[in-house]
């Protein structure tokens, strides 16, 4: 099928259309089966799938065709001198990250349809609004990857940012989920404050947001120096919010406080991704100088080896997989800043179908622990990999299709994720054979690689192997046993996006041969159409000799396998024991995640809440209703008038004074007293104002 | 006689739009229903005659015999309640008041013909040239006093509150729309053609008084705003407010280089206004319906959100759009205006009054006061409890209506472009070049 603007306007608009649909349709006026919500849904993110399968998918080898649509990009918001410019583009990073978006949003979909039926033993009160928030996602992350400028493109971070906040707290009766969903939003958004910094110092010194006019004005020192860093540290500060990289990483954890589908989709597959979209997108237009990739670089690297290491000590299998995302994200980091934009996109691609695959087989275990669980009536936490254990047997499908995943994501040969970290990391070591002083950002690299596949494979082996409950503690632990011997495993309509979300974190469809990096490189590497010439620096690093390549095959690989036996030594035979390491001092440090949470806590939340406190005090005494800054200001100033006097304090404390709120009303007052009713007062009013005029214009003119 | 451009067009568009949209509501309204005659619409339909005759006047003679057209069919419109006191004695207000302002702008008319010899507008500049400036600019006060009554801006501004109240909710939206629109654009003209010389604006420093007015007119119509217990008369403070900052866009005119882009502000605006104002006003107008909350009191829309939403959240949205909240129609009219305002400043030498950047700052204030009576209604209609839990529905075809005047409250200021929409600007530079070889059908050429 030929690749048109119509086409791309329903690949965007489709899921648009659907939660329009459900939020004003379905909620409110379809009583009968609660499912016609999830059709809406999954016909919104099916069609953009299938229009992309047959339209974009088969132009991926055409490198130098652009599209554009509209062919002109629209004037949208217009300021006279400076102006707006949006429109649509696909070029091939577009193409492919459109086929992951739409193939990972509808497997999550379908998933979700079984998942999302059930909230504490009763039916889900609010089916169709989860399903009408997953596709106002769906078209905020089709609207970013289809933007040709960073305007749209940041309207669709701050949709996805918005939808992220209602999903994670969509159980919004526990505690715990209020306070994670709004401790994802203001994290982000301290990134997005900053972006949004960077995007103003571009419009500033390039005059335009347009991707293509972007590259060009840098190329033509329009923005650049010491600027040109600021607003590349600017925009990659969005980045580290959106991707959860250090020092903005712990909201992520957190945000596995939502539904499993979403902490698959949102916080592991696409949006977290996005920051990584946007950094790769910077690199490419030549926003970020040597400087700043330096910056992405070490946060990137250091990132990935931070997260890792904390995922060594987690108990909650959700909260594993959390930061493992984390350490990923930091990967595709330092890629970017190693200036490897290929193995960057390569492994958001790659990453996003495994760790879709390992979220959702989670979500299936859960699942169908918390079905047993609450069978037995049992209060134990699902979501607890102690009280997993010996699930092979029981649930095989889901099981095999985890271990492909795990596989993938610890990097052995024979899977995707193989094939993109190994991109990874011998650009790295590239880029360290050049620059020998920045060695860290290698070791940051392999050291993680021999970490991920430790947790994961701990992770596996306590809820896939040994015996039925094995790890689990406390009173309940017998029953818990019990139980676990009963679970089933999942239907078709979960087992299914778990089996196709697998097929993609093998190596065989991304390259024939199982080592090198296919066509994905060739696709992603050709020049991209619209940029200029010069630009494709972004190009030039990255491809060390082939020697680079195959020791870093040889030393991820034997780091890798490394890891795997180490945690089976620990865990599947039991030859070591955990114990003196679990005492010790570096676990309780891991096992507190640094303190950062702890220190964020105390240094902004709790100084906010003693502010708002302070300030919701104050409006009380002050404000009855509106909130006045101008108001408060005066306030403040009388305030500290009648403290100098020591007179009149009182009133301000009983509210009876509302600062300029209540002088304006006086004003107010005084003028509604000219307005008596009577005629010839106006009159009066009319030609006293003139005779006053008149004066005030004599004399001007003497 | 009169002018055939771009401007003219444009504002007899949103006058005739006015126009229609009136008498669609009045159809319904019980107030004219009950009281049938047919004279309404013809009354409507008169004075928007006299409105658009007001939009393209050129001549001193055709401006005055203009607004007398409006205003007369206006004072019965005002009045057309005859059994009601309250409207009787607003029309009465009205006349008399009327009667005065325009006596005072016939004075000032007079005595510009007297200095100058002309009544044509175009010909104004060249006979004024000679002129003492403090004779030109207390005519000129003579004639914004009758300007000012059209524009209800202060001093000349008492009449409105009265006559809005006591008027048919339909008549009285038509009037704060139509009537306004004829006269800035009458204002626009005037001031442009005549006084845009870059001498005069220099000697009589007109820009400095209108300035001033301005000023006055957006703080005293917000000030007295805030306390009202009356919707209508809050809308009629609103509106008076409104007038002040479009005064702005009259004042930008002060600087040639910027005086396409002023028009085009103040016809933006003007676009923008129809919809949010007429919008709010009719939901009032809905509301004040026996069979709903028979009641134009402030106090009588609390717990309105749970009663009836859709009317609810279409009037927070109007007012949202009145503040200027972005990403309202309202928000962009005044970010136009304003932008206008200060280019004009920044791009002025030595021009008076184009200087005058206290004055932005004192619009953004304005802005920031009139956002505590705007949202005071919206406190009341969302967070304060209701009387009586009887919903209130609206009827379907209002709904409709309301649609047609929503949408574009929200899509307006993201789709205007200057350079494709921007009517006036593309016509108003059309007609400066065309006027001069073509001469339109009833208009005398003008120059500039």
């Amino acid at each position: 099928m030929e690749l048109s603007g119509t086409l791309l306007a329903i690949v965007l608009f489709a899921p648009l259309v659907a939660f329009l649909i459900q939020i004003l349709l379905v909620g409110r006026w379809v009583r009968g089966p609660r499912v016609a919500g999830a059709v809406v849904s999954l016909l919104g993110v099916g069609v953009p799938f299938f229009l992309v399968l047959v339209g974009v998918v088969p132009h991926l080898f055409e490198p130098t065709a652009v599209l554009w649509v509209p062919q002109a990009p629209l004037r949208w918001i217009d300021l006279g001198p400076l102006s707006f410019q949006v429109g649509l583009m696909v070029d091939n990073t577009t193409k492919v990250l459109l086929f992951m978006v739409t193939l990972v949003c509808l497997m999550i979909h379908l998933f979700s349809v079984e998942y999302m039926k059930v909230r504490d033993g009763e039916p889900e009160p609010y089916y169709s609004r989860f399903f009408a928030y997953l596709s106002l996602f769906t078209f905020a992350m089709i609207l970013l990857t289809l933007s040709d400028n960073l305007l749209t493109l940041f309207i669709g971070w701050e949709l996805m940012g918005l939808c992220s906040y209602l999903l994670i707290g969509f159980y919004y009766e526990r505690k715990s989920a209020q306070d994670a969903a709004i401790k994802a939003f203001l994290t982000t958004r301290v990134g997005d404050v900053l972006l949004l910094i960077g995007l103003a110092i571009v419009w500033a010194s390039v005059g335009s947001l347009r991707l293509p006019e972007v590259a060009q004005g840098v190329q033509a020192g329009a923005i650049k120096g010491w600027l040109l860093t600021l607003a590349g540290l600017f925009l990659f500060a969005g980045a580290v919010g959106k991707s959860a990289q250090f020092p903005l990483h712990t909201w992520l954890p957190d945000a596995m406080e939502g539904p499993t589908p979403v902490s698959a989709l949102i916080h592991a597959a696409t949006m977290v991704a996005a920051g990584v979209y946007l950094a790769a997108r910077m690199l490419q237009v030549g926003l970020f100088d040597e400087r700043t990739l330096l910056v992405v670089a070490y946060v990137g690297g250091f990132t990935a080896l931070f997260a890792a290491s904390i995922a060594l000590v987690q108990t909650d299998i959700k909260r594993v997989l959390a930061y493992s995302t984390v350490s990923q994200l930091g990967y595709m980091m330092l890629a970017v800043g190693v200036g490897n934009y290929t193995a960057a996109l390569f492994h958001l691609l790659t990453h996003a179908f495994f760790k879709a695959c390992l979220f959702l087989g989670s979500g299936s275990v859960i699942h169908a622990l918390h079905e047993a669980f609450h069978r037995h009536h049992l209060h134990a936490d699902a979501q607890d990999m102690r009280n997993m254990g010996g699930l092979r047997r029981r649930m095989p499908l889901t099981f095999g299709t985890f271990l492909i995943a795990t596989l993938a994501i610890s990097g052995i040969p024979l899977t995707a994720g193989f094939l993109s970290k190994d991109a990874i990391l011998a650009g790295s070591l590239a880029y360290v054979l050049e620059h020998p002083q920045h060695l860290m950002l290698a070791v940051f690299g392999f050291i993680a690689a021999a970490m991920t596949a430790f947790y994961m494979f701990r992770l596996v082996f306590w809820t896939f192997a040994g015996t039925p409950g094995g790890r689990a503690l406390g009173p309940e632990a017998d029953a818990v046993r019990g139980a676990l011997a009963e679970v089933r495993e999942s239907s078709w309509v979960m087992t299914v996006p778990l089996a196709v979300l697998a097929f993609f974190a093998l190596w065989i469809f991304w390259s024939l041969h199982p080592a090198s990096e296919g066509w994905i490189a060739e696709v992603l590497s050709g020049a991209e159409g619209w940029l200029p010439e010069a630009a494709h620096r972004a190009e030039a690093h990255g491809h060390g000799p082939a020697s680079v390549h195959l020791w870093t095959m040889v030393l991820s690989v034997g780091l890798a396998l490394l890891g795997v036996l180490v945690a089976a030594l620990f865990y599947l035979y039991r030859r070591w024991s955990t114990e003196r390491f679990a005492q010790g001092q570096f676990a309780r440090v891991l096992e507190a995640k640094y303190g950062l949470d702890a220190l964020y806590d105390w240094a902004f939340v709790r100084n906010a809440h003693r502010l708002s406190q302070w300030s919701g005090r104050f409006d009380l005494r002050v404000i009855d209703g509106a909130v006045n800054g101008l108001a408060y200001l005066v306030v403040g100033a009388r305030h500290s008038f009648t403290w100098v006097t020591g007179a009149i304090d009182r009133y301000v404390v009983d509210g009876a004074v509302n600062g300029v709120a209540w002088l304006l009303r006086q004003l107010g007052a005084g003028f509604r007293q000219l307005q008596t009713g009577y005629i010839q007062g106006y009159l009066l009013v009319v030609f006293s104002g003139l005779v006053a005029l008149a004066f005030l214009i004599s004399a001007a003119f003497r | 006689m009169v002018a055939d451009d771009g401007l003219a067009w444009f504002f007899k568009l949103v006058i005739l739009g006015t126009a229609l949209l009136t008498c669609l509501v009045s159809i319904r309204s019980p107030e004219v229903f009950d009281a049938f005659r047919g004279e309404f619409f013809v009354l409507v339909v008169f004075a928007a005659l006299g409105m658009v005759l007001m939009a393209g006047a050129a001549n001193l003679l055709m401006l005055y015999l203009a607004m007398e057209t409006a205003s007369l069919s206006s004072y019965v419109l005002a009045g057309f309640l005859s059994g009601q006191s309250r409207s009787a004695e607003a029309s009465f207000k009205y006349v008399i008041y009327g009667a005065v302002a325009s006596g005072v702008m016939l004075f000032g008319l007079s005595l510009l013909f007297g200095i100058g010899g002309t009544l044509d507008l175009a010909e104004l500049p060249a006979a004024l040239a000679g002129a003492s400036p403090l004779a030109v600019v207390l005519a000129l006060l003579f004639v914004l006093a009758g300007l000012g009554y059209k524009l209800a801006s202060v001093p000349f501004h008492m009449w409105s509150p009265d006559v809005y109240e006591g008027a048919p909710l339909p008549v009285t939206a038509f009037l704060s729309v139509a009537s306004k629109a004829g006269a800035f654009a009458l204002t626009l003209r005037f001031f442009d053609e005549a006084f845009g010389d870059r001498a005069i604006a220099l000697a009589t420093q007109w820009p400095l008084l209108l300035a001033l007015i301005s000023l006055l007119t957006m703080t005293i119509g917000n000030l007295a705003a805030i306390g009202q217990r009356n919707m209508k008369r809050l809308l009629a403070y609103s509106s008076i407010a409104h007038g002040g900052y479009l005064l702005m866009g009259v004042v930008a005119l002060a600087n040639p280089a910027v005086r396409a882009e002023a028009m085009a502000a103040v016809g933006f605006y003007f676009v923008a206004y129809l919809f949010m104002n007429l919008g709010a006003f009719y939901v009032v107008q809905h509301l004040a319906e026996p069979e709903r909350l028979n009641s134009e009191m402030i106090a009588d829309y609390a717990g309105l959100l749970r009663r009836s939403p859709f009317l609810a959240v279409a009037l927070s949205i109007f007012l949202f759009s009145l503040i200027g909240i972005p990403p309202f129609a309202g928000f962009w009219a005044k970010l136009y205006l304003f932008e206008a305002f200060v280019r004009a400043g920044l791009e002025a030498e030595g021009i008076a009054g184009g200087r005058h950047l206290w004055l932005v700052v004192a619009a953004l204030l304005n802005t920031a006061i009139s956002l505590y009576y705007y949202l005071y209604v919206v406190k009341t209609m969302c967070f304060d409890s209701a009387v009586e839990d009887r919903p209130v529905r609206a009827h379907p075809a209002f709904v409709g209506l309301m649609l047609v005047l929503l949408i574009p409250t929200f899509v307006l200021g993201l789709l205007w472009s200057r350079e494709e929409l921007g009517v006036p600007v593309v016509q108003v530079e059309a007609s400066a070049s065309l006027s001069s070889s073509v001469s339109p059908t009833l208009g005398t050429p003008f120059r500039r």
